[in-house]
């Protein structure tokens, strides 16, 4: 069995409160902080134990704080990506629900190490109770004097606040989620500059996931050393994993990094209803789908790339023999669709020429030219558009066009679903 | 440090180490400063790289994908409009993968956006088809539905009509409002497949209607209503030509076909202006089609007008005035408007001199009596003749005296731009709040008559002389002591609502006082006008001036005897105010008025009648009939805008053509040969037979001219030559103007000041049937407290109501307007506003009641 | 605009450097006390934060969860995204479509219920998901449904 670290809290009834939450040995690893770290030494630690983000992009933590202007007169501004709009993920939400404190504790680490006086924690708008428990609990926090000025008697001050989303994926995007903030459209904004050197109001800015915060507070308690012994080296720590979709135990799971996904889907959680995987989407529908015969691949960060998907928001979503990888195919190409931002010709233009093309061919009414047009699709929006959104969908198609190509085929020849 | 570094001198004339980058762009080897973008370098050579949402201009982009290039060592295509040069940098921008992704990004385009072209505005000058036709594949796969935003086109306010499908999202045109116009009414909404650009609710009512948004539009997405249909880009002739609207100088290419006026657009390399214009150039030269031409010579005779051959009227002339030899000069008096061509002006001085032994010459019926004597010594060596974008380069800019955003549109635009480089350097001083004042280190309200003070208290700061606190005029001067001190270069631009007021002799006084405090501090300091009007810099130089001849220079000087045949007169002349004073105490026998308007546009309307009424003759040469033609006794019908050629001087001092795009109307004739035939009539050869010769005369004279030639003012047009220092000398013991008095304020009545409003310049562009669409009527503008104070409303009918007179107009409430002042217009001769006001009195303290009538 | 959403606005304004900032929030709170976002409510809010009207107009457009027409007293949104697609969302959709009589996108003739289909909810484990309002219903059925609908509008005894 696995140690527990943030499943500990997450399955323990009424941690979203301060009190169980410090009863249980929070807030210490803030104390800790403050006493014994200097910022930079702080940034140290939090390299060595190669913490890698968990909200998609797995970029080291350490070094992207490390990047923060040392001379800088500008404030610097600290930001939680909780805007958790990758479909198959809800780790974020389970953390903000029954464990707001450790994000908190976690965001006022990353604070103190980049000198932040100020964050904004940017929920995704559906998320209410998320959003209650969160403004909850900063207000205990800050009755508490982990907030506000001179926090726990140190030269420390730090405002925390919660900026609501209100239903756009696109907020995921850091850049975007800064003109979010902003008051702008929430479009992805050019990089360089990054938000590192110039972020939030073209100061420098921080922007992290929730999950990420999550550790910080853990491998303040018990060392890097300790972090980077669990899992592969190259994606060290635990992990929370969603499993969702045609499986028998969907959930939330916490496991070290670099199981197999096989593993993760037949024994953890208790295989697919039909009693056979077709398709596991590992990490949200961002990432291409693994075909069955690719499933021993380790879920981690390396080993996924390597396999020409990613592990993304480690959203897992599983299709058994009787889902169409075609409908499914069709609802990504959609999502992306009416979730894109507008910015740039190739997926604006794209994704819906894609979508429409797929829909028909769903319902029955495709040609054959139709699956050349697809591919000329990926092709013309994968690397060419503004951001991720556009890559992601060229991607995600693109591999449901190689693995599963001949579903195409018999919706086209068939006139119809096979499946339905 | 790496690469070559070389010091070049710029056009400043500053000397700086510029780091230059190598790089190689299509196997050439290519040698940039650092900082310059790709897709520059690459246009640089003469590469051609498509963009749609690139603009110079414009804050960056790279949202169309169109200019993708190929980077060694980057692992996906780069935008080459956001990615600056690298030493040893290799960019290939013609491959194979590369103009695949084009003809990708055309198809993508293509699969939404309509085949309108037979019906839409934009065939033949269009982006998207240039593009598709150099880049693009010959056939769209796209089989499925086109997404259609709506079957109708929209019209989004009189002007500016929108097709949604035809957008392409370059987002130009809401970048251009934002960032160079700064009205902000053009936005994006929704996301994805149906995002759009609109105006807030779908309307721009109430925006500029400036039509740059139009301009920029790559495709036929926004259009022009009033050219909307009309025709086909190569059925047009265009003529390139000068605004004849404000002194900006914008440059403009008028479009007719068939001989009808179908559009007004810039060239985007061109003038100080570029790519835009404001809604007056852009749309209000369709004056020329309208008002009351005047179409043959008109004499008085038992009290009407009538027709007569252009020998009569001449022959009346000679017959009024008598024997050329015995002419009293003193008698006589000329008014020129100073929105005619240098040419013309130059003869009409040299006329009133050589003919009628005067010094009785004026240019404009609205500045303050006095600042004769104090402008040549701001236009010597202290008036910058460069291109206004180098003056706001300055490390310290003010502007004193101008509501540039109604006043000057596209200075205005150019003054935006250089916020960007840090708006703590420009400083504002107006009576009427502009767009600029938020972004602006500092902005000050004050009350023409006040400018001399600032001035004043500014140049004792800076001497070190303490003055008594005088708030606000003297917490504004602190803040920009705080920088001008520190600033090695000093802009100063002074707007004509200085040159209205009772001060302002010694506000000009006081100004070249300050410049030379400056210039003695080791600052290089730049002065130009804002002037209203497209030449009275011309006027000026050419010698339309009581008290100057020819380039500022001495009555008396013997150059022009030389040059013209016999001494002009020496006695020095009377200003329109004098000449209207003794027109009316009988004491004149002839005014020649030129273009000019007096009736409607001399700030005292009982004065203007009187004179008028008592003066011997009145001679107008003008287009269009007007109150002042109505009391004439000889109108001569002259060309109007477009019916002759000849050079205006702008703001910068730049000369410009402005060219003739049809005949004068009837029998109207050039107005330099009117003035010839004129000094013919009276036995006088002016010498001048052409417009060409009569440069080439003026050129020799004038000395910021020589070495110009008219072949010299091609499409950028020449700037003048820094002329030496001019002036009488400091003058030495100049007293602390006052401050105005606002005590005024007690007694509940409001400060009146006029000036053009953002729709309309001077008295014609009302004769725009599109100006008059958009704004058609007077108004009065106070503040919003104001108005509620009153117990007004906006759009509520009212009286008001000076001293002298009155008059009826709508109320408009404006939240940023300062308490204490109103504001009318002056661009509409019907509502008569000079008979509120009386000579001498500027502002005018008025009432404001409601008109229970209404 | 009302004084007590005034106020509201003004405290979340000290939150940010810049007056932009609040727009967002300042829509969010508009229509939590009851506002529809449109006409008068947006320039009311530009003319408190001093920005240009087109950027709340912009911003309120953008944004899913803001609303300038009119929506039903119970706004029942059923994610049809993977997971719950795959959890038999689209039988559970034409039920809801077959019970309120109404398409997705539309709203009741006695504007009780408006019906949209939404993307992830963020509730994967427990589809298929729909939110009436703020509220996450999980694990839906038709029954669940069926007992949801009446619990909302119960039906007058026979």
């Amino acid at each position: 069995m696995y140690e527990k670290i943030l499943l500990k809290n997450l399955e323990t009834p009424g941690c979203h409160d301060i009190r169980t939450y410090e009863a249980r040995g929070g807030y210490k690893a803030l104390a800790t902080v403050l006493n014994d770290y200097s910022p930079g030494e702080l940034i140290e630690l939090v390299k060595r134990s190669n913490l890698r983000g968990r909200g998609g992009a797995g970029f080291p933590t350490g070094v992207k704080w490390g990047f923060v202007p040392k001379d800088t007169d500008k404030p610097i501004y600290l930001c939680c990506n909780s805007d958790e709009g990758e479909p198959g993920t809800f780790k974020d939400r389970a953390l903000m629900e029954k464990d707001p404190h450790v994000m908190i504790e976690g965001m006022l680490i990353a604070a103190y190490a980049i000198g932040s006086e100020i964050s904004y924690n940017y929920i995704r708008g559906e998320y209410t109770l998320s959003i209650e428990r969160v403004e909850t609990a900063l207000h205990q926090a800050y009755e508490r004097g982990f907030l506000g000025k001179n926090i726990l008697g140190s030269d420390f001050s730090h405002d925390m606040y919660v900026h609501k989303g209100a239903g756009a994926y696109i907020c995921g995007e850091e850049t975007a989620l800064l003109e979010s903030i902003e008051g702008r459209r929430a479009q992805p904004k050019l990089k360089p500059p990054f938000p590192a050197v110039a972020g939030l109001y073209e100061c420098p800015t921080i922007i992290n996931n929730t999950e990420t915060f999550a550790y910080l507070p853990h491998i303040v308690e018990r060392g890097a050393e300790w972090f980077r012994s669990i899992g592969p080296e190259g994606s060290p720590g635990p992990k929370l994993y969603c499993l969702s979709g045609q499986v028998k135990k969907p959930g939330l799971y916490e496991l070290p990094m670099g199981i197999s996904l096989r593993e993760m889907v037949e024994d953890h959680a208790g295989g697919t209803h039909s009693g056979k995987v077709k398709a596991v989407i590992p990490g949200g529908v961002s990432a291409p789908l693994i075909p069955e015969c690719d499933l021993d691949v380790g879920m981690d960060f390396d080993s996924l790339a390597a396999a020409g998907s990613m592990l993304g928001s480690a959203g897992v979503i599983v299709l058994d023999d009787t889902a169409c990888v075609v409908r499914v195919a069709t609802r990504i190409m959609e999502f992306f669709n009416l979730e894109s931002c507008g910015k740039c010709t190739p997926c604006r233009e794209g994704n819906d020429w894609a979508a429409k093309v797929l829909r028909r061919l769903e319902a029955g009414n495709g040609r054959r030219e139709d699956l050349d047009q697809l591919e000329f699709l990926c092709d013309s929006i994968f690397g060419t558009s503004f951001c991720a959104l556009g890559d992601a969908a060229a991607w995600s198609l693109g591999a449901a066009l190689k693995h599963f190509r001949e579903e195409f085929e018999r919706h086209i020849d068939e006139g119809k679903c096979p499946f339905h | 440090m790496k690469g070559n570094a070389r010091f070049t001198e710029r056009e400043t004339g500053q000397e700086g180490l510029i780091h230059m980058v190598q790089l190689t762009i299509d196997d050439i080897a290519v040698d940039v400063p650092d900082g310059t973008l790709v897709l520059e370098a690459a246009l640089a050579q003469g590469i051609d790289v498509p963009t749609f949402c690139y603009q110079k201009r414009l804050s960056p982009l790279a949202s169309c994908r169109m200019c993708l290039v190929a980077i060694e060592g980057a692992a996906k295509l780069q935008p080459a409009c956001v990615t600056p040069v690298m030493d040893g940098m290799v960019v290939h921008t013609a491959t194979e993968q590369v103009a695949k992704i084009r003809a990708s990004m055309l198809e993508l385009l293509l699969a939404n956006h309509p085949l309108d072209c037979p019906i839409c505005d934009k065939s033949g000058e269009c982006e998207l088809q240039d593009m598709v036709f150099e880049y693009g594949a010959g056939v769209s796969r796209f089989h499925d539905e086109k997404r259609v935003f709506s079957g109708r086109d929209l019209p989004l306010n009189q002007v500016i009509i929108f097709n949604s499908n035809r957008c392409i999202q370059c987002q130009r045109c809401v970048r251009i409002c934002e960032e160079v116009v700064g009205a902000v009414a053009l936005g994006t909404v929704e996301k994805g497949m149906d995002t759009a650009i609109t105006g807030f609710e779908n309307s721009l009512e109430s925006c500029d209607h400036c039509g740059n948004c139009i301009e920029v539009c790559p495709v036929g997405a926004l259009m022009s209503k009033p050219y909307r249909y009309k025709a086909r880009p190569w059925d047009l002739v265009e003529t390139d030509t000068t605004c004849p609207f404000c002194g900006t100088g914008c440059q403009l290419t008028v479009s007719a076909r068939d001989g009808q006026l179908a559009r007004v657009t810039s060239k985007y390399e061109t003038g100080v202006n570029g790519e835009t214009l404001c809604v007056k150039g852009r749309y209000g030269i369709d004056f020329i089609d309208g008002g009351d031409r005047i179409e043959t010579p008109l004499l008085r005779r038992n009290g009407t007008l009538s027709a007569v051959t252009w020998e009569e009227a001449y022959a009346a002339l000679r017959q009024h005035i008598g024997d050329p030899a015995a002419v009293n000069g003193s008698r006589i008096g000329g008014l020129a408007s100073p929105t005619q061509s240098c040419e013309t002006l130059y003869v009409f001085q040299k006329m009133m001199r050589m003919v009628f032994a005067t010094n009785n010459i004026d240019s404009s019926n609205r500045w303050a009596s006095g600042i004769y004597a104090a402008l040549p010594g701001l236009f010597g060596d202290l008036y910058a003749r460069r291109p206004l974008g180098e003056l706001l380069e300055a490390d310290c800019i003010l502007v004193i005296g101008s509501t540039v955003t109604d006043d000057n549109p596209v200075s205005d635009y150019l003054l935006r731009g250089s916020l960007r480089q840090g708006g703590s350097k420009l400083f504002l001083a107006s009576a009427r709040p502009s767009r600029l004042d938020r972004d602006a280190g500092g902005h000050l309200r004050l009350l023409p008559g006040d400018e001399a003070r600032l001035i004043a208290l500014l140049d004792n700061a800076l001497a070190g002389t303490a003055d008594e606190a005088d708030a606000p005029l003297g917490e504004f001067v602190q803040r920009i002591v705080a920088t001008i001190e520190s600033a090695a270069t000093v802009t100063l631009l002074i707007g004509v609502d200085l040159l209205r007021a009772p001060r302002a002799k010694a506000a000009l006084e006081w100004l070249e006082r300050l410049m030379r405090r400056l210039q003695g501090a080791g600052k290089r300091v730049a002065l130009q006008f804002l002037f209203d009007r497209c030449n009275q810099m011309g006027a000026w130089e050419m010698g339309v001036l009581p008290t100057r001849l020819p380039g500022w220079r001495s009555l008396g000087e013997a150059a022009f005897e030389r040059a013209w045949g016999k001494p002009p007169p020496s006695e020095p002349g009377a200003d329109v105010h004098t000449m209207l004073e003794r027109c009316a105490a009988g004491e004149m026998d002839m005014l020649y008025l030129l273009g000019s308007d007096p009736v409607a546009a001399y700030a005292d309307r009982d004065l203007v009648e009187k004179a008028l009424s008592s003066v011997g003759l009145l001679v107008v040469q003008a287009a269009y009939r007007s109150a002042t033609t109505a009391q004439a006794d000889i109108i001569l019908p002259g060309a109007a805008f477009g019916e002759e050629s000849g050079t205006v001087i702008g703001n910068q001092g730049r000369v410009q053509m402005i060219r003739e795009i049809r005949r004068p109307l009837g029998d109207a004739r050039r107005n330099m040969d009117i003035l010839r035939q004129v000094g013919e009539a009276f036995d006088c050869d002016l010498g001048v037979a052409t417009r060409q010769e009569a440069f080439t005369e003026f050129a020799r004279l004038v000395p910021s001219f020589h070495g110009l030639s008219l072949d010299d003012i091609g499409e950028a047009g020449a700037l003048t030559a820094a002329a030496p220092r001019g002036g009488d000398g400091e003058p030495d013991g100049l007293p602390m103007p006052a401050r105005s008095d606002g005590s005024r304020r007690d007694d509940g009545k409001l400060m009146l000041v006029t000036g053009d409003c953002g729709f309309h310049s001077g008295y014609v562009s009302e004769l725009s049937t599109t100006l008059s669409d958009i704004v058609g009527e007077s108004y009065v503008e106070i503040g919003l407290a104001e108005g509620q104070a009153l117990g007004l409303a906006q759009g509520d009918v009212v009286i008001v109501r000076s001293g002298r007179g009155e008059t009826r107009v709508r109320l408009r409430l404006n939240k940023q307007f300062p308490p204490g002042v109103a504001f009318i217009p002056e661009n509409f001769a019907k509502q008569n506003l000079n008979r509120l006001f009386s000579r001498g009195e500027y502002p005018c303290p008025v009432d404001i009641l409601p008109d229970h009538a209404a | 605009m009302d004084g007590d959403l005034k106020e509201r606005i003004e405290a979340i304004m000290s939150r940010y450097p810049t007056r932009r900032s609040a727009i967002m929030p300042a829509l969010c709170l508009a229509q939590e006390s009851g506002e529809l976002l449109r006409g008068k409510i947006l320039k009311d809010i530009a003319d408190l934060l001093e920005v240009p009207e087109i950027w709340v107009y912009e911003v309120t457009s953008f944004y899913s969860m803001l609303y300038s027409e009119p929506v039903g007293k119970f706004h029942i949104q059923l994610c049809t995204n993977v997971s719950c697609l795959l959890s038999r969302s689209t039988p559970l959709l034409e039920h809801l479509k077959q019970r309120l009589q109404i398409g997705a996108g539309e709203t009741t003739a006695d504007g009780l219920y408006t019906l949209t289909t939404v993307e992830c909810l963020g509730s994967c484990d427990t589809a298929p998901v729909l939110m009436v309002n703020e509220v996450y219903h999980e694990n839906m059925s038709e029954q669940r449904i069926d007992t949801l609908l009446d619990q909302l509008t119960p039906q007058p005894a026979a």
